[in-house]
């Protein structure tokens, strides 16, 4: 006992080094993903609190109005390509017609909450009825669809996102023609599944899939993610195809709530159209 | 105190501005090892440790790099004081200083400087080849980014700390 008290006091020096490079290399193969969570918890929890506190400088110094302003150009560049695609459909330069009037209108907000990991996830956005959000309107990133806005107070919004067990976005595979349900199984946040895809036609991974832009929330062709795998369950004609989202909704800052300005007129309708058949 | 004062401003300034500082993936400087480069020389070997590990853990949180700052730091900090034995002058230190070119003067300094550095930034690179490739790109990433540094570091040098008069 006292020769291992004497070995500790002659080399602690060099004892404590090897210490903490072993805890430097934990460090390092946990950051690599190799190992979940579980262990080195003290380092865990002071970690955990470091990254909080990153967080904190990060946002601080992000510089939220430039962001601001960047979106808000990125809104008129898509109102503006959008006026470009009415305009010349085909190659054919159009003429000034009320059918080619702008019928979208984009708005930037703000993720302030949300949560992707839950059953039925809602974001809420940082505008509300006062910027002439209402109800029904379809939100994306620059990159993939974020939901469809449900409740609207003055100033916030909330979102019933993609990720929830009710919702269903019309969505095609690019360059098929062929349209289904977008729906979500409630386990990977990265992941969604599309249905009713007939089985004669050929899916190949990697294939795109967007927006069909049939249900009067969303324009036409808004990128949402590419096919990971398909499969056809015995007696069923239609595939049941995994896409993996484009954007990570769980670092859905920056979005635009888009409004169709036809939107009352289609529903409308359709809505006249469904009572004559009943 | 005025080492606090340092170190902040040092990780701030790493954290912030130059771990996005690279050409081609080369040429990274890591200026923060200046910190500990110029701690007093006779500070004991344990607290030199911790502070070591310590400021290389916020590295890390500021890099997302796991613990490669915080090894490669407490491997300086261990052999800092090695090496310091090593250039010591005959009649060793005086209580309290700390090293800087006006101690001993550019050629002292250099020599425990650029061998500091070039073993951080290796066990740096090295330790981070798990996952990158070509020994010769890592050789070449240390011998570039330990040029960054140590042109940062005499920077400090000349501009912070009184110099020797001639």
């Amino acid at each position: 006992m006292r020769n291992l008290l004497r070995f500790l006091g002659r080399y602690h020096v060099f004892i404590l080094f090897v210490a903490l490079e072993v805890c430097a290399y934990l460090l390092v193969v946990r950051n690599r993903g190799y190992h979940e969570a579980s262990y080195l918890n003290s380092c865990n929890a002071a970690t955990g609190w470091m990254y909080g506190l990153r967080a904190e400088v990060i946002g601080f110094l992000q510089l939220r109005p430039q962001n601001r302003r960047l979106a808000q150009e990125n809104a008129r560049l898509r109102e503006q390509l959008q006026a470009y695609r009415m305009g010349d459909v085909g190659g054919v330069p159009a003429g000034w017609d009320s059918t080619r009037a702008q019928q979208f209108t984009y708005l930037p907000a703000q993720v302030v909450n949300g949560t992707v990991h839950r059953q039925s996830n809602y974001f809420t956005l940082d505008r509300g009825s006062l910027q002439g959000v209402r109800p029904d309107m379809g939100v994306i990133t620059t990159n993939g669809v974020i939901g469809v806005v449900k409740d609207v107070s003055d100033n916030f919004c909330t979102v019933l996102t993609i990720l929830h067990k009710d919702s269903r976005i019309s969505a095609r595979l690019t360059g098929t023609g062929y349209f289904g349900s977008l729906t979500w199984d409630g386990h990977d946040p990265s992941v969604m599944q599309l249905n009713d895809i007939p089985s004669h036609i050929e899916v190949v991974p990697g294939m795109e899939v967007a927006t069909s832009g049939f249900s009067a929330i969303f324009p036409e062709g808004i990128h949402i993610g590419r096919v990971i795998s398909f499969e056809q369950r015995p007696g069923e004609s239609f595939f049941s195809i995994q896409v993996r989202l484009t954007d990570d909704m769980a670092r859905a800052g920056a979005v635009y709530i888009i409004g169709k300005n036809t939107q009352a007129e289609q529903r409308a309708l359709e809505t006249q159209t469904e009572g004559t058949g009943e | 105190m005025i080492h606090i004062v340092v170190g902040t401003v040092l990780a701030l300034a790493q954290g912030l501005l130059f771990n996005n500082v690279h050409w081609e993936g080369y040429f990274t400087p890591f200026p923060y090892i200046y910190l500990l480069l110029t701690l007093p020389v006779n500070m004991g070997r344990v607290p030199l440790l911790l502070i070591g590990f310590a400021y290389g853990l916020g590295m890390d949180v500021l890099a997302d790099t796991g613990g490669l700052h915080t090894a490669a730091l407490v491997l300086l900090a261990f052999v800092r004081p090695l090496l310091l034995n090593a250039v010591s002058p005959r009649d060793g230190y005086e209580v309290n200083v700390s090293p800087h070119i006006g101690l001993y003067g550019i050629g002292w300094f250099a020599s425990y400087a650029i061998s500091l550095t070039l073993l951080h930034h290796a066990t740096l690179f090295i330790f981070e080849v798990f996952r990158l490739s070509g020994i010769f790109f890592t050789l070449m990433r240390v011998l570039s980014a330990s040029a960054a540094t140590l042109a940062l570091v005499f920077a400090f040098e000349l501009l912070f700390t009184r110099q020797p008069k001639r």
